[in-house]
């Protein structure tokens, strides 16, 4: 499973080729690498925050500082792992900001018996399932989003750059800046969390 | 106390990353241990779940909205949309740019200021040509600009010369009269007379002023008492023809005598002399052709001193008049002889 996502994602050469075009004065090529990458990045930012809005804002967000200091990038390491280093610090900063914050109180406020995940959750299609196996399947799908909504921003990056993106321990620490023990452990006390929370349901 | 430390690696050993002897540690609890073995599953479970999470893809216009927001990073409607959208979090970069432009304005505003000023002093001067005011501001406002100059100069000449020539500070200087009549009637005839004659009968006169403190001859004439020199006189007088002399004693109104009024007159004339003036007129009475006054122009610096070399020749009927405008150079002067009867 993790393996399939990571075949699909990694192409450093083409990525290389592409940035060099771009690096030479070919700004089009840009639009092959958002179109190359932005549904990994927008799934990640979505994880991330748990709000298809947001994550919206932050994967353009993600691509426009890509755009913008794409002429400096030295191949020091893949371009998906400065991508994804772009993106979930993209994303940390979103949930620092007031107006996030702003958001958030506003929808719990709004809507006091629902969580703030219940909200802005996207339609998941499963055209096999009875519409009652698809309620349980999407509430199920709601509550995970939840618990890794409420873990703190570190742990949160660690697992699911991990679990949902299906990055190695290294690929992890290069994007965090963490070293490989700290992510495994932050990793371990993520799941240990999330298992915490969803007893109920698992 | 093992379980905790159990569950910490069970992480690690789903993802098979473990070492070979935390591996069997691990392998070995969870023979031993039921809640560890379920603590694993359920692990395992949440792993699947997350990786069997459906990817969330991107909104069809996620790329033209990456191009809206880049490109119009140029743009001014953007940028303006970019520093005031969403209010709440930039309202202070509002307070920001409407303290700019309140300093902008005002400062534009104050910079212009000068200008008008300079406009305004220009009007002035033509518009109030006679007004002192209007001079001294002219003078003052005219080296700002040079273009000005020039012009401004040439109205104040304009303006000063018709108040400079209307302006005629008077004195009058108070001759004191000698016995009336008859004490210096005889010297009226001493126009006529040579001037040898008239010499020598200054010299007689000197005699007469016998004590009298040596100074200047107008100090002397004044000082001694008219009774001892109408007494000589008189003896004097006799010996010369006395139809002559009653004749000039009426027309001589004022009781001056001409040789006192026309020293006078030369004194006056030296120190209008001495103070770098200039004799204009001397106007004469045209009954008894004496001098009635003189007048002169002299430089304004030297007014002061002149007066008071004037008030030593003979007191002064009124203090003089202080000068207003010391701008003025020149200034005219009328001293006008009158007998202190």
């Amino acid at each position: 499973m993790n393996e399939e996502i990571k075949t699909s994602t990694s192409s450093p050469k083409d990525d290389a080729a592409l940035i060099r075009a771009f690096q030479a004065g070919n700004k089009a090529v840009f639009d092959e690498l958002v179109l190359k990458h932005k549904d990994k990045m927008f799934n990640l930012c979505y994880r991330f925050l748990g709000d298809y809005q947001d994550a919206n804002d932050s994967a353009q967000e993600t691509f426009i500082k890509v755009y913008r200091s794409l002429k400096k990038f030295r191949f020091e390491s893949t371009f998906s792992t400065w991508l994804y280093r772009i993106a979930v610090n993209t994303c940390k900063n979103k949930l620092k900001s007031s107006e996030y914050r702003h958001r958030k109180k506003m929808v719990r406020l709004d809507n006091p018996g629902k969580s703030e995940g219940t909200t802005d959750s996207i339609e998941i299609r499963d055209k096999t399932q009875s519409p009652l196996v698809e309620l349980e399947k999407k509430e199920r799908l709601v509550l995970i989003q939840n618990a890794i909504d409420s873990l703190p921003p570190e742990k949160k990056a660690v697992v699911v750059l991990c679990d949902i993106e299906g990055l190695s321990y290294e690929e992890i620490a290069h994007i965090t800046g963490y070293g490989l023990g700290t992510v495994k452990s932050k990793l371990a006390r993520a799941r240990l969390d999330l298992r915490k929370k969803l007893r109920r349901v698992i | 106390m093992e379980c905790a430390k159990i569950k910490e690696l069970l992480s690690e050993y789903i993802d098979g990353t473990l070492d070979a002897q935390n591996k069997a540690l691990v392998e070995a609890h969870l023979l031993a241990c039921k809640n560890c073995k379920e603590e694993l599953a359920s692990l395992k479970v949440i792993i699947k779940e997350l990786g069997s999470l459906e990817s969330v893809e991107a909104p069809e216009d996620f790329l033209e909205k990456i191009h809206e927001r880049i490109k119009p990073r140029f743009k001014l409607g953007k940028i303006i949309q970019t520093l005031f959208f969403p209010l709440r979090i930039k309202i202070p970069l509002q307070f920001a740019t409407a303290t700019v432009m309140a300093i902008l304005i005002f400062s534009f505003l104050y910079i212009q200021q000068p200008e008008k000023q300079i406009v305004d002093i220009r009007d002035g001067l033509k518009h109030v040509k006679m007004a002192k005011k209007a001079k001294v501001d002219a003078a003052k406002g005219a080296p700002e600009k040079e273009d000005y100059k020039p012009q401004s100069i040439t109205k104040e000449t304009a303006v000063q010369q018709p108040i400079k020539e209307r302006k005629i500070i008077e004195l009058a200087l108070l001759l004191k009269t000698k016995a009336p009549n008859i004490t210096y009637a005889p010297d009226t005839e001493m126009e006529a007379i040579p001037a040898p004659k008239k010499k020598a009968r200054a010299i007689e006169e000197e005699k007469t002023y016998k004590g009298a403190p040596l100074g200047t001859s107008a100090d002397r004439r004044e000082a001694p008492d008219a009774k001892m020199k109408t007494g000589v006189l008189k003896e004097e007088k006799q010996a010369m023809a006395l139809p002559e002399r009653k004749m000039t004693a009426l027309k001589d109104e004022i009781g001056l005598s001409s040789s006192y009024l026309d020293d006078i007159l030369s004194r006056v004339k030296n120190l209008i002399d001495r103070v770098n003036g200039k004799v204009i007129s001397i106007e004469y009475d045209k009954h008894s052709e004496q001098p009635q006054s003189i007048t002169g122009d002299i430089p304004a610096k030297n007014y002061n001193s002149f007066w008071r070399k004037l008030k030593e020749l003979a007191p002064l009927q009124a203090p003089p008049p202080a000068i207003s405008e010391k701008d003025q150079k020149v200034i005219q002067i009328r001293i006008r002889f009158i007998s202190s009867k």
